[in-house]
């Protein structure tokens, strides 16, 4: 099955060199003269699939999951919706966030075509500012779907609760849940059922990174802090311009810290969807890790995430490229295969076709990576795919790392400032060659860490494919 | 760079290597102008190469990469309408520096260098710039030093009565210019009737590929490419009415271009534009372009199809932003607000166009595709209470909103009909639920007058039927008692 799906991709167009052996990236075929530029995907019973375009309509699709993809058919399940991002499928109807509201659809008669479009909620304000998006979760373990609410515009809160995020009930009732926000990309959860949403670099964000939704957070941008009135809660934080994520963090215990960093241009320009691996290994050994779309890059990255002191960090891998067009939606099926969507209208990335609905299949071969990075008392702490060759991952040459952190203030982006050379004095290998311990002297708190380990090879004497990681160090482990 | 070196370079202090233009400007630059400087995705976005903007003076381009660029923009004779973020809290100057030089000399483009310290010193004069600029802030400041899109450009006018394209060659010029600005132009000519003018110049194309030239011309005349015929005007007539656009392949580099053009009696204009095959935009050779008609978005009509009424959701002109635009078959239209839970527009004819919204970001409001344009309200009528609950559609997807007001819930269907012959729209109410009548707002925008029984008029244009009850007048508004239970069904036709 493998060997007749690789051909067909190479067929297909170049290939980057390494992906194809480990992953098998394929475009599905969308329905012939519709511009289908993706911004949600669902999951559907029997093998189906909705998506959602930029334009406002829903197809399904039924055989995406077969080999020959020549034969998926589609028919269209709704149209006139405003722009939506972020969908799925629950008792019956597909659920899904769209620009004005949260919305049920459901096929009453049966005949494969939506008739209730239901308003669940649509309790916070839209003004006409085409920035004003909102992007939202399926539903949490309690059922409520969380919506992310962008800034009017991106830099202003022109209408009620942008720059907040809020829980919406099974009822239909809105749990303002969060403010601080900017411009997200996309939302959803870890392994934990913990909520994320990767915000995009700009105003009160040096570096776009992926954040940790905990309820009664402030994530760091204030422009949207008025709103707080609206419902009778305290005012979230109001943090000095410029200064320090670290500093201010230290005034302000609700001001959460970008769990994962995703350090601008470097790994990425606009993160969007997620999807988090709960397969168990159907898709390689990343369990619980987040795959993590990119727009610009046309790339998904592959984040491990751990808990220090009461907060999220970890680490960002590249993982997978040559999508071909900029990813926005991202959902992965129970047999491991992950459907990304794409769109590049507005906003340019290195794919360069207008939209585009894709699928990856994991050839059942593992690459040899940097399966987690962990921070450690006095270090990190390396896992690998496969064992390692003891004599270069023993070696702290075999590494190198710097860090650095960003200017945290309200002009768009910042430089990496506060540079520093952390360097790695001992690296130990675990007795079945899976682990290296790295001692490192000279990391900072707050800081991103950027580790190279270019020198390290496997036992059977391959580099790693992805040698670089980059880990932010909100808190050290005692 | 192997990989072993990595371990190495990353122990290097960041300042002390020099900093490469050329990478800087691939990650942070080329994603939408494109790694060769052409826009990205065949110039959806503005290119560099070959741009008046970054070149000549650099404090321009220096303005813009550290605080943005916002509104419409116009390199090379096309527009774009899209933001370019600022960069200057993000990078130094150093690599702002290193970026501009490494664009201001590459893809054929030729400045000189930028400093680190012009950077820093237009840095701190602007420290306290915080907006955007805007287009005709900064050329007001620093104008654009352009080459003429024409080079030596040499017009040559002819006295004569053609009403088709003669052969210009064996005729004697009355006159002869040299047009500096490079642009074809009829402005200059002196002449209303009977006349015709040959322009001779160098075309330079930025790339080897495939081109589409735009010629259109009143009366006539041709477009002639390194001594080939591309397209041809004949006879006599009005502008846009016999534009040819052809497809050529062709080379990076200088051409020669030469035009021909002859006017009888009556209007004249001339039109000569070109363009990369599929881009978006026409970059005018004419100082004439698609003036008036000019149409910022492509056509993207949106209508009924196959007896089913379309619909659309997005910022509709004339109503809030949470409008529901419903097509139905038959050419005849609403505009229903989420946000006021009320019929706020209705009008003939074509329904939406999609152009607007579906391309770029989708800035902005849209107005009705069509014609006859009715504003029902634009205010909330309905009590404080009221929550809309959304909608649901019959098989031929004509809608039926539902409003809840606390314990009543207000049904408000539309589908298509007639009214004395004509296309109509046909709205049943239904107020569901024991309590009180609701008075309920048809107008408050455009007035309802009684014409006889239960037959009115809306304003000029349209009219009024009712299937049972009467319509009150209270100040401007047009007021509808609905009782529980009691059904009532409006009709909306066109006089």
């Amino acid at each position: 099955m493998f060997n007749v799906g690789c051909s067909m991709f190479l067929l297909a167009g170049p290939a980057l060199a390494g992906q194809e052996d480990y992953y098998l990236r394929q475009q599905i075929p969308t329905p012939p003269g519709e511009i289908l530029e993706l911004g949600s995907i669902a999951l559907l019973p029997d093998k189906q699939i909705a998506v959602a375009s930029r334009r406002g309509d829903i197809w399904i699709c039924k055989g995406a999951y077969e080999d020959d993809l020549s034969k998926v058919t589609w028919k269209k399940f709704a149209s006139g919706l405003h722009e939506p991002f972020g969908m799925f499928w629950k008792d019956g109807s597909i659920f899904l966030t769209q620009r004005p509201e949260v919305s049920r659809l459901t096929d009453d008669d049966r005949d494969g075509v939506a008739d209730t479009y239901e308003t669940v909620c649509d309790q916070w304000g839209i003004n006409g500012d085409y920035h004003e998006y909102a992007f939202g979760t399926p539903p949490d373990k309690d059922g409520n779907i969380w919506v992310v609410l962008c800034l009017t515009g991106s830099g202003g809160a022109a209408s009620d609760w942008r720059g907040w995020c809020m829980r919406v009930t099974p009822k239909g009732e809105m749990i303002p849940t969060c403010s601080g926000i900017r411009s997200p990309g996309g939302i959803g959860f870890n392994g934990e059922g913990d909520a994320f949403y990767t915000d995009n670099q700009g105003l009160w964000n040096g570096s776009s990174s992926l954040k940790w939704l905990k309820p009664g957070s402030f994530q760091g941008n204030p422009t949207g802090n008025k709103y707080h009135t609206l419902a009778n809660l305290p005012a979230p934080p109001q943090p000095t311009d410029p200064s320090r994520m670290m500093v201010e963090r230290k005034k302000f215990p609700d001001l959460m810290p970008p769990a994962v960093i995703l350090p601008h241009g470097k790994v990425g320009n606009s993160p969007s969807g997620m999807a988090c691996d709960t397969t168990g290994g159907k898709f390689g050994p990343w369990a619980k890790q987040m795959y993590v779309a990119e727009q610009t890059a046309s790339q998904v990255q592959r984040i491990n995430l751990e808990k220090v002191n009461g907060l999220y960090q970890g680490a960002v891998f590249h993982f997978l490229e040559g999508f071909e067009a900029g990813l926005v939606p991202i959902r992965q099926a129970e047999d491991g295969t992950l459907f990304v969507g794409g769109t590049n209208r507005g906003w340019a990335s290195k794919g360069s076709q207008p939209f585009t609905f894709e699928r990856v299949r994991w050839t059942g071969k593992t690459p040899f990576e940097i399966l987690t990075m962990t921070a450690t008392a006095d270090g990190f702490e390396l896992t690998f795919t496969a064992p390692v060759d003891p004599a270069t991952a023993g070696n702290p040459a075999s590494y190198g790392m710097a860090a650095w952190t960003y200017i945290y203030q309200s002009k768009y982006g910042s430089p990496e400032v506060d540079q520093a050379t952390p360097k790695v004095t001992a690296a130990t290998v675990s007795a079945d060659n899976t682990k290296v311990r790295l001692k490192v002297d000279g990391r900072v708190q707050g800081h991103v860490h950027h580790l190279t380990a270019s020198g390290v090879k496997s036992a059977s004497g391959t580099g790693l494919w992805h040698p670089e990681g980059w880990y932010t160090l909100n808190e050290i482990p005692k | 760079m192997s990989r072993f070196l990595l371990p190495l370079l990353a122990s290097l202090p960041l300042a002390a290597s020099a900093q490469d233009g050329g990478q800087l400007f691939a990650t942070y630059c080329a994603a939408c102008h494109g790694a060769n400087g052409e826009g990205a995705m065949n110039g959806q976005f503005p290119p560099l190469s070959g741009s008046p903007w970054p070149l000549g003076n650099p404090d321009r381009a220096i303005k813009i990469v550290l605080h943005g660029l916002q509104g419409p923009v116009e390199v090379n004779g096309r527009t774009w309408n899209l933001e370019m973020p600022p960069q200057g809290a993000a990078l130094p100057d150093e690599h702002i520096a290193a970026i501009l030089t490494y664009v201001r000399s590459s893809w054929g483009n030729k400045a000189d260098a930028v400093t680190p310290d012009r950077v820093k010193s237009i840095r701190a004069a602007l420290a306290n710039r915080s907006e955007s600029w805007k287009a005709p802030e900064i050329l007001k400041l620093h104008p654009l030093e352009l080459a003429p899109p024409l080079s030596d450009l040499i017009s040559y006018v002819y006295d004569g009565t053609w009403k088709n394209p003669p052969d210009f060659t064996t005729l004697k010029p009355v006159a002869t210019e040299e047009e500096h600005k490079g642009l074809i132009s009829l402005k200059k000519v002196g002449k209303k009737d009977h006349f015709g003018v040959v322009w001779e110049g160098g075309l330079s194309l930025p790339a080897d590929g495939d081109y589409e030239f735009l010629f259109d011309a009143d009366d006539g005349g041709r477009l002639i490419l390194d001594g080939k015929t591309l397209a041809e005007v004949k006879g006599i007539g009005p502008i846009d009415s016999r534009a040819v656009q052809v497809s050529e392949k062709s080379t990076k580099g200088p051409h020669k271009l030469r035009v021909e053009y002859y006017e009888f009696e009556g209007q004249e204009e001339i039109r000569v534009a070109w363009r990369k095959k599929g881009a978006p935009g026409w970059t005018w050779l004419s100082d004439a372009k698609s003036g008036g008609s000019a149409k910022k978005w492509p056509d993207i009509p949106i209508e009924a199809t196959a007896g089913r009424t379309a619909i659309y959701r997005n910022f509709i002109k004339g109503t809030t932003a949470r409008g529901i635009g419903f097509g139905f078959p038959g050419g005849v239209n609403l505009a229903w607000s989420a946000d006021h839970l009320q019929p706020e527009l209705i009008w003939t004819g074509k329904f939406m166009d999609g152009g607007h919204h579906w391309t770029d970001r989708g800035q902005g409001a849209e107005p009705p595709a069509g014609e006859n344009v009715v504003a029902l309200s634009s205010t909330e009528t309905m009590p404080k209470d009221a929550r809309f609950k959304g909608y649901k559609l019959d098989p031929k997807g004509n809608p039926t909103f539902a409003t809840t007001i606390g314990s009543q819930r207000l049904l408000d269907s539309w589908k298509p009909g007639t009214l004395q012959g004509k296309p109509a729209l046909v709205r049943t109410l239904t107020l569901v639920g024991q309590g009180n009548p609701l008075s309920l707002t048809l107008s408050d925008k455009t007035p309802v007058t009684l014409v006889s029984g239960s037959d009115y008029t809306l304003g000029s244009t349209t009219l009024l039927h009712l299937d049972a009850g009467k319509i009150e007048t209270q100040g401007s508004s047009a007021i509808l008692k609905l009782t529980p239970g009691q059904p009532v069904t409006v009709t909306y036709g066109w006089k």
